[in-house]
């Protein structure tokens, strides 16, 4: 058995004590931890799993499999990771080739924490175009992020009309310095 | 009242927990024995309303008592509970599948948010659930959960201290539940049974 890490889908399933349950869309029964893009639908997932269900779930056509954590993503590598990232509304910017795994994943999550409190108060999803300025969101999302950016004690005299959402999602994964545990990764 | 609440559930059998408990719209628990036990037809959550808690705060239940591995009954502990959106975060255990999951609820919509297969919960456990910032921690019988693991979650923020739990059998028990706030570390379940007169 190793711990792997994954990008792939959420989707509800019955567990095995008969329950509908949002859970990882493979991997069914197996250990598992999850940190979510908010109410996207998607998530990081470190799973436990031996050699034949990795090539199993590593062979889906929408799951990301992520390399060791010490390692670094080749040019091709990183070029399928922004284009995944982008088309999903994560701004991939945010990443470079020189980081490690565990530096991109520890950034990522860090962002999906903003996200997952946009979706508690009332904002699952921010779309996927992040190049559109907050002063052109409607006031109800425009509100709700404000809100999202004070549940954190972060300033929100930052939350400035002529910044895009890309701006905003990248800040508050900065802003977000506090301590995150996701399966190995606990910094 | 003031914190930590402490709750023996030492009253007459009843299918509610009565006076100071909030059933979430998932539905509840109920007393038996002196213990309680999950009383829902699907998932169980009920969150302690005498007290107001800060974000940061946990939620322990002291001591499973009875197990019930004929069906898929689970008991545990919430927090950031809140009636608004029936919401929680619960760490549950179950003895037949020999489960233990982290989950958050919204509206009786639960997302895993960690799970464990390979023991569920025993007679005699102890489960607690803290909430600190985004971290989500499990501690059974004193000790991290490891094996399930802590979440990062910012989905919610505030709330209160309760129970977590799924369907509903009497033959599943817990007993001695205490909710507090955290300040620098929290009490440990063993601290609190002391303060309760149990304990060494």
């Amino acid at each position: 058995m190793a711990i792997r890490y994954y990008l792939m889908p959420q989707e509800p399933q019955l567990v095995d004590h008969g329950v509908e349950m949002i859970v990882p869309k493979y991997g069914k029964g197996l250990n598992y931890g999850i940190n979510e893009f908010g109410g996207n639908g998607i998530a990081a997932v470190t799973m436990e799993v031996t050699d034949s269900e990795h090539t199993l779930i590593a062979a889906q056509p929408d799951v990301v499999s992520v390399p060791p954590l010490d390692s670094r993503l080749n040019t091709a590598q990183f070029n399928r990771f922004q284009t995944w990232c982008e088309a999903r509304g994560i701004p991939s910017d945010k990443f470079n080739s020189n980081m490690t795994i565990f530096r991109i994943l520890s950034t990522m999550v860090r962002m999906f924490q903003f996200h997952q409190r946009l979706n508690g108060i009332g904002l699952s999803q921010i779309g996927t175009n992040l190049d559109r300025q907050i002063g052109a969101l409607p006031l109800s999302a425009r509100q709700r992020l404000q809100s999202a950016i004070v549940s954190f004690g972060w300033d929100d005299k930052y939350l400035n009309n002529n910044l895009s959402l890309r701006d905003v999602c990248k800040q508050v994964g900065d802003f977000y310095n506090k301590r995150v545990r996701f399966g190995e990764i606990d910094e | 009242m003031a914190l930590p609440a402490i709750e023996d559930f030492n009253r007459d059998d009843n299918v509610a927990l009565g006076t100071n408990w909030t059933t979430l719209n998932t539905g509840g628990f109920g007393v038996s024995s002196n213990n309680v036990y999950p009383n829902c037809s699907g998932d169980c959550g009920s969150i302690w309303n005498a007290d107001s808690f800060a974000d940061d705060h946990y939620a322990q239940l002291g001591s499973i008592v009875a197990v019930n591995s004929a069906g898929d009954y689970a008991i545990g502990v919430c927090v950031r509970g809140a009636v608004s959106g029936a919401r929680y975060y619960g760490y549950i255990g179950l003895a037949r599948s020999a489960e233990r999951y982290l989950i958050r609820n919204s509206g009786g919509s639960p997302t895993a948010l960690q799970h464990y297969t390979g023991s569920g919960i025993s007679i005699g456990d102890s489960m607690e659930l803290r909430a600190v910032g985004s971290l989500i921690t499990p501690i059974l019988n004193g000790s991290t959960d490891s094996s399930l693991g802590t979440a990062t979650d910012a989905t919610y923020s505030n709330g209160s201290a309760g129970l977590a739990g799924y369907s509903a059998s009497n033959l599943l028990r817990g007993d001695n539940w205490v909710g507090g706030n955290i300040t620098s570390g929290g009490a440990t379940v063993q601290q609190l049974l002391m303060m309760m007169g149990m304990g060494s």
